[in-house]
């Protein structure tokens, strides 16, 4: 396959595309490959619906309620549980 | 009884760790009162042993060490277990009006039943901002494996919410009624 064919450089930005999201490239590649949004609509596209569906994920998986009275609870256990500096002698 | 100034410190750091804490149990034990009782006794656990500690470096990451280790002494779970479920890390799509039809307790449900170690990996990754370094030194496994993981499981949970959304028949309604409250509704 030619290096330079647009088809290349969608699948290498295809195939980073998880590490995009996750900021876990480099500047310099992530530089490279939103450059190739700019020119490429399809991977634009493709980019900004895995953004917007890896946000609602997040954002529902977060969404688990804390239960009422936790810390409370972890502050007593701690009280009970855990020895002071004159307990452990 | 009466609290140290070192019980005042820890739980200072604790407070605002506690959601992602709870999150990640709750995921790992699949029940909210065990996810409850293993964040307390995490917290016992790690109150006692503060000293070692180390001032400057990140509180999540240790203390949601401790969690996993405390949860895996349970003998329930092998975070680190190297012989993962090969899983098709194939890019799945979900476009916008099926995520327009996605509720949010389904995404809970969805990541409640990937398989271990999958869902420990997306556990930790979801309920917080952490990168996967900061998740492979949670797990204590190597970062291409947390990579590998994050990236598959995720892959995993589109899947299934596709086939939710494609067959609304299957979805599992009734079974939801007895998962947890969540905040409010997204989006």
């Amino acid at each position: 396959m030619n290096p330079h064919s647009s088809d290349f450089r969608c699948d290498a930005t295809r195939k980073h595309l998880a590490d995009l999201l996750d900021q876990e490239v480099s500047p310099r590649e992530a530089a490279r490959l939103l450059g190739h949004f700019e020119s490429c609509p399809d991977c634009a596209t493709h980019y900004q619906s895995e953004y917007q569906t890896l946000a609602y994920l997040r954002a529902s998986i977060q969404a688990l309620a804390l239960p009422e009275g936790l810390m409370e609870r972890i502050q007593d256990a701690i009280l009970r549980d855990v020895p002071t500096p004159a307990q452990k002698g | 009884m009466t609290k140290t100034a070192e019980h005042r410190l820890f739980e200072s750091y604790l407070i605002p760790a506690l959601k992602s804490a709870y999150g990640v149990a709750y995921y790992l034990t699949l029940n909210p009162s065990s996810a409850e009782s293993l964040v307390r006794e995490a917290s016992v656990h790690a109150c006692g042993s503060f000293s070692t500690f180390k001032t400057g470096s990140n509180f999540k990451v240790w203390f949601l060490h401790l969690l996993l280790r405390q949860f895996t002494e349970r003998g329930k779970a092998s975070a680190t277990g190297s012989k993962d479920a090969w899983i098709d890390s194939g890019a799945v799509q979900i476009n916008p009006d099926m995520l327009s039809r996605i509720a949010s307790q389904q995404v809970i449900e969805a990541l409640t039943k990937m398989p271990e170690p999958y869902r420990i990996a997306c556990a930790i990754y979801f309920v917080d901002n952490l990168t996967y370094q900061e998740i492979a030194d949670i797990i204590g496994c190597p970062l291409e494996v947390v990579r590998e993981r994050i990236h598959g499981g995720r892959n995993l949970l589109k899947t299934t919410l596709c086939q939710w959304s494609s067959n609304s028949e299957s979805a599992p309604k009734e079974k939801m009624n007895g998962y947890p409250p969540v905040l409010s509704a997204i989006g």
